[in-house]
């Protein structure tokens, strides 16, 4: 045999022990050396025979061969529970699972994304979803700790998915974490239920474990959150598999698939960090499960003790770390890097000194996401928020030092630190009746959609899934009392734990009778903070449902003992885990309903209102994001800087705002300022140098001072107030004199409007800020709302311009929360007009206007107005809000 | 209720590499190589296994039963220490013959529907 061949049968024999690789080890461990003794026999034989092309021949057979089997023996080496030695070691009573878990998971799986797919929203929703699908598009860095992972994660699914807008494709992306992670559940389930040696077993566990899905995945928040683009319902997923890892560990203790699953864990864990911290909050839960397992099945050997005390020690120390790490506190970093030194050095004792090296290169691998916020915004991408180009500021941004702290032992309405009265009982009190208020959400929330507090019609439903849970969370005890501990840790954590811990005001929607003022509450509804824990909550509901199956069914067949027909009357029951399904579908739903559109709408209407270059300044949230939505995922109007009053006091937005490339104008997405817009771009928004930015300081007017920009002049008594996104808007008014409009999101009022209330006229859904010249007089009417209003611009964009989702084909749009301010201010924009219609004498088009504006909020104080106004136009039956 | 044994039929029918597999140790028991290397031969070099198919589907039967691992074959030396030999159980005997005997019905029925007189066996085939 040549030297040439000699070389080939070498190269051959390495990549086919290389592709050995692709097998699990247990099949590795049995049939390799065979495998590789066969090889090298049949190798020698064709090339030796048929020389290279002999050998490539074999090649080919043998490779085919290898991806095809490896990958069916990596699958049923997953889908086995029961195979390890170490299982018989511990005593662990452990039915084999086969492949039959593994198809009911990929059904649970496809049964709920097609749930999710049925109501994903196909476009953008309101609050945070604007924000992340702009970044996610550009990749950019939205709001701290600016979600590296999910940033990245999402930009890469939207290029490779092939079908659908690029929104639908982001939302249909949280769909299918949130669908996997109820396929992780029901494994998790799966395998706690089957640690029994009763009867009818495989029925109990599969039906048991399906059943607390379905509950668990369509409690509301949990669905309301699987169908848009949003991070919690991907923490979620981070979570539970995090749980099955934990079982697969338990499974095959004593093994190296063991370790390799604490690795896993911790890496996930790690990576998680860059979507969300909450991922985190399932290590105390997965600390306390390991604990259980290793006092109460410990293996027979005691090497192999010593070596998983140790294991659980270094995984617990690197879990302090990573939490230190996501909540950025130097203290807790400190005292994680003392107990991860004590776990290391008692892992070195006992000469495992790699484990711990390694499970800090695994941390430290997962955690690295970061690094694409420090790389990233060095390039200025359309969103940068903070700006964490530096060390500094990067640390900023993780340590979210952008947020007022707030402890849990502050009172939430203070700020912190000294002065702060501290949390009072009557504040926790109202937190705990919050988190039970969600809670009375989970279970049939459409039943009355708009009825936030506890709704009678809810509450026997909340009722029978509390007992249910309870009564679940029992059974799940008597079977496996390890992972009955893990689940209820999980549920404890991302409950009641994180009440305590966020220490958030009075809710949104409660306390409003002793907590007036909306600055005592939170800006929203945070139900969203507690998904996971309702998510366990349902698994522990279905488990209840199923028992209950099963008890039922035992008494029946020792009622009508012989009758072959009696056990089979208890399986109706099971019907009860479809309850959340169809009880939550209406609220949870973002894909129906005449709402549907509406944020993009919304969008839409507020850009096309702007004249070409324009600067508008909003509020945030809900009247920005969906903005940047439309102009760095669809392109429409790129042109309108979008500037955040709130945001305007940081240095580095500011900085962001005068280096934003200046877009072109596209005539053909607005044609009527076609004849208005500027034929160069103008240049950037204003000319503040970094000096100047970093010195721009609050201040108290010493003296009285004259502002003076075109044609305003406005004079500021001493002692006037002027913060840094006071003085910004004053010295961009000035620049941009002639340059650029300047309008006000709707709403604000006059310190919104750095007290220059005198020169704004409404023109639609924004406030125009009239600085190179006067308002026409002839154009613009009293508004009754304080302000003047342009009345043929307004009319026009009102009837002409503006899209409104589904709301005019609707009788009366009954809408929740989130939606209502916008809707309100499509009202307040035709009560306007019906007003500036009437003043002008034209009564028939303000008619119209006051039937348009009840149209969108139905109350009894409006139609008052409308039946003095114009009696019969309204039907008598017709629906009404509140007052 | 106990489960009650699996019948030999109710392993058929097999897949084609089982059974050339089974065929190959029906005369003695064989490694993994010698497995190859007959089915190869007896087929004319038309079923050629891989090592991955091979050794997947001797899991699969020592799994069910058909086959054992022992120890080499009478007279035989085993040269290679990583080798194993593989023959049939009692079980794979009676699932071999389970499986000729239902090729041998379809044969019938083919016959009937006068599908068999144009077959040309292979000439090593004839008077066996």
């Amino acid at each position: 045999m040549s030297p040439v061949h000699l070389k080939a049968l070498q190269i051959s024999e390495w990549a086919y022990r290389t592709a050995l690789l692709a097998y699990p080890a247990s099949y590795r461990a049995r049939f390799a050396p065979e495998m590789l003794c066969a090889f090298r026999e049949l190798n020698a034989e064709a090339v030796g025979v048929s020389g290279i092309r002999g050998g490539l021949r074999l090649w080919w057979r043998e490779a085919t061969g290898v991806v095809r089997t490896a990958v069916r023996e990596r699958v049923a080496a997953v889908g086995s529970t029961t195979a390890s030695a170490a299982e018989r070691r511990v005593g662990g009573v452990v039915r084999a699972a086969g492949r039959s878990v593994w198809v009911w998971a990929c059904a649970v799986f496809v049964f709920v994304l097609a749930a999710y797919v049925w109501t994903l929203a196909p476009t953008v929703t309101f609050w945070d979803a604007g924000e992340f699908l702009a970044a996610s598009k550009t990749l950019g860095v939205p709001h701290p700790p600016g979600t590296p992972v999910w940033v990245f994660v999402s930009h890469v699914w939207a290029t490779l998915v092939p079908f659908g807008a690029y929104a639908f494709r982001v939302n249909l992306m949280t769909a299918v974490f949130s669908a996997a992670a109820a396929a992780f559940l029901f494994l998790v389930v799966h395998a706690a239920l089957s640690r029994t040696d009763g009867k009818d077993t495989g029925l109990w566990s599969h039906a048991g474990a399906a059943a607390a899905v379905i509950v668990s995945a369509f409690t509301f928040t949990v669905w309301q959150n699987s169908n848009e683009a949003e991070v919690y319902a991907i923490a979620a997923f981070s979570i539970a598999a995090t749980t099955w890892f934990a079982m697969v560990w338990r499974s095959h203790r004593g093994t190296p698939k063991a370790t390799r699953m604490l690795f896993l864990m911790v890496y996930l864990g790690a990576f998680s960090i860059g979507n969300h911290l909450l991922a985190l909050l399932v290590g105390p839960a997965l600390v306390g499960f390991m604990w259980h397992v290793l006092r109460t099945e410990p293996l027979t050997d005691q090497k192999a003790r010593n070596k998983e005390w140790t294991q659980w020690a270094v995984l617990t120390a690197t879990w302090v770390l990573l939490i230190a790490t996501g909540l950025g506190s130097p203290a807790l970093l400190g005292i994680a890097a003392v107990v991860f030194v004590g776990a290391t050095t008692v892992a070195g004792a006992r000469g495992s000194l790699r484990f711990p090296v390694a499970m800090l290169a695994v941390s430290a691998v997962g955690v690295s996401t970061y690094l694409f916020l420090y790389i990233r915004a060095a390039q200025v991408p359309f969103l940068n928020m903070w700006d964490p180009s530096t060390l500094d500021a990067l640390l900023s941004v993780i340590r979210r030092e952008q947020y007022p702290p707030r402890l849990p032992t502050d009172n939430p309405l203070y700020l912190s630190g000294e002065g702060n009265p501290g949390r009072t009982f009557g504040l926790l009190w109202l937190q705990i009746l919050n988190y039970l208020q969600y809670f009375d959400w989970q279970w049939a929330m459409g039943l009355k959609p708009n009825e936030r507090v506890f709704a009678l019609g809810r509450l026997p439903f909340t009722l029978v899934f509390t007992s249910l849970g309870i009564y679940g969370a029992s059974l799940l005890r008597q079977r496996d009392r390890s992972a009955f501990w893990l689940l209820l840790s999980v549920f404890v954590v991302t409950g009641p734990g994180l009440v305590g811990y966020m220490n958030f005001k009075p809710g949104f929607s409660l306390g409003l009778e002793q907590y007036p003022v909306i600055d005592m509450h939170e800006v929203r509804e945070r139900d969203y903070f507690f998904l996971v824990s309702f998510q366990v909550w349902g698994l522990f509901a279905g488990v209840g449902i199923v028992g209950m199956c099963r008890s039922l069914r035992a008494s029946l067949g020792q009622r009508w003992a012989g009758k072959r027909w009696a056990p089979h009357l208890a399986f109706p029951l099971l019907a009860l885990a479809l309850i959340p399904p169809a009880l939550n579908f209406k609220a949870a739903s973002r894909s129906h309903g005449p709402q549907v559109q509406l944020a993009r709408d919304y969008a839409y209407d507020v850009l096309q209102t702007i004249e070409p270059y324009g600067i508008l300044i909003t509020h945030g949230d809900n009247d920005t994001y969906p903005l940047w939505y439309l102009q760095a995922v669809e392109g429409i109007r790129p042109d309108v800087t979008v500037m955040v009053g709130t945001l305007s006091r940081i240095p580095s937005y500011i900085r962001h705002l005068r280096d934003r490339p200046v877009q072109p104008f596209d005539p053909e997405q607005a044609p009527w300022f076609a004849d208005s817009a500027p034929a160069v771009p103008p240049p950037p928004v204003h000319s503040l140098t970094d000096a100047e930015i970093a010195s721009l300081r609050p201040m108290a007017l010493p003296t009285a001072y004259t502002f003076r920009a075109g044609v305003i002049e406005h004079t500021y008594p001493a002692g006037t107030p002027l913060y840094v996104n006071d003085l910004l808007l004053l010295r961009m008014i000035q620049e941009n004199v002639g340059k650029r409009s300047v309008y006000f999101s709707g709403g604000g009022g006059d310190e919104a409007w750095v007290r220059l209330g005198d020169s704004v006229v409404q023109e639609g859904l924004a406030l125009k800020l009239y600085a190179d010249k006067h308002p026409d007089a002839a154009q613009v009417v009293d508004s009754g709302f304080g302000y003047k209003v342009n009345l043929e611009r307004t009319e026009s964009l009102a009837w002409n311009v503006y899209r409104y989702a589904d709301l005019l084909e609707t009788d009366t749009p009954q809408l929740d929360s989130n939606h209502r301010p916008v809707i309100g201010q499509f009202a307040q924009m035709y009560l306007s007009l019906a007003q500036a219609h009437d003043t002008v004498g034209n009564r028939e088009r303000s008619i119209q206007n006051l039937l348009r504006a009840y149209h969108f909020l139905p109350t009894p104080q409006l139609r008052r107005i409308v039946d003095a106004v114009a009696p019969g136009r309204i039907p008598s039956d017709a629906t009404m809000e509140p007052e | 209720m106990p489960k009650a044994p699996p019948t030999p039929d109710s392993f058929t029918p097999l897949t084609p590499p089982v059974f050339h597999i089974l065929l190959a140790i029906a005369d003695g028991a064989r490694h993994g190589y010698a497995v190859i290397k007959e089915v190869e031969q007896r087929s004319h070099g038309k079923v050629m296994l891989s090592t991955g198919t091979l050794y997947a589907a001797i899991k699969r039967l020592l799994g069910d039963g058909l086959i054992e691992e022992t120890d080499t074959g009478k007279g035989v030396v085993n040269v290679d220490a990583r080798r194993r030999y593989y023959s049939l159980t009692p079980l794979g005997r009676k699932v071999a013959r389970a499986e000729v005997r239902r090729m041998v019905e379809l044969v019938h029925v083919a016959g009937e529907k006068r599908l068999v007189a144009n077959l040309a066996l292979p000439a090593g085939a004839r008077g066996r």
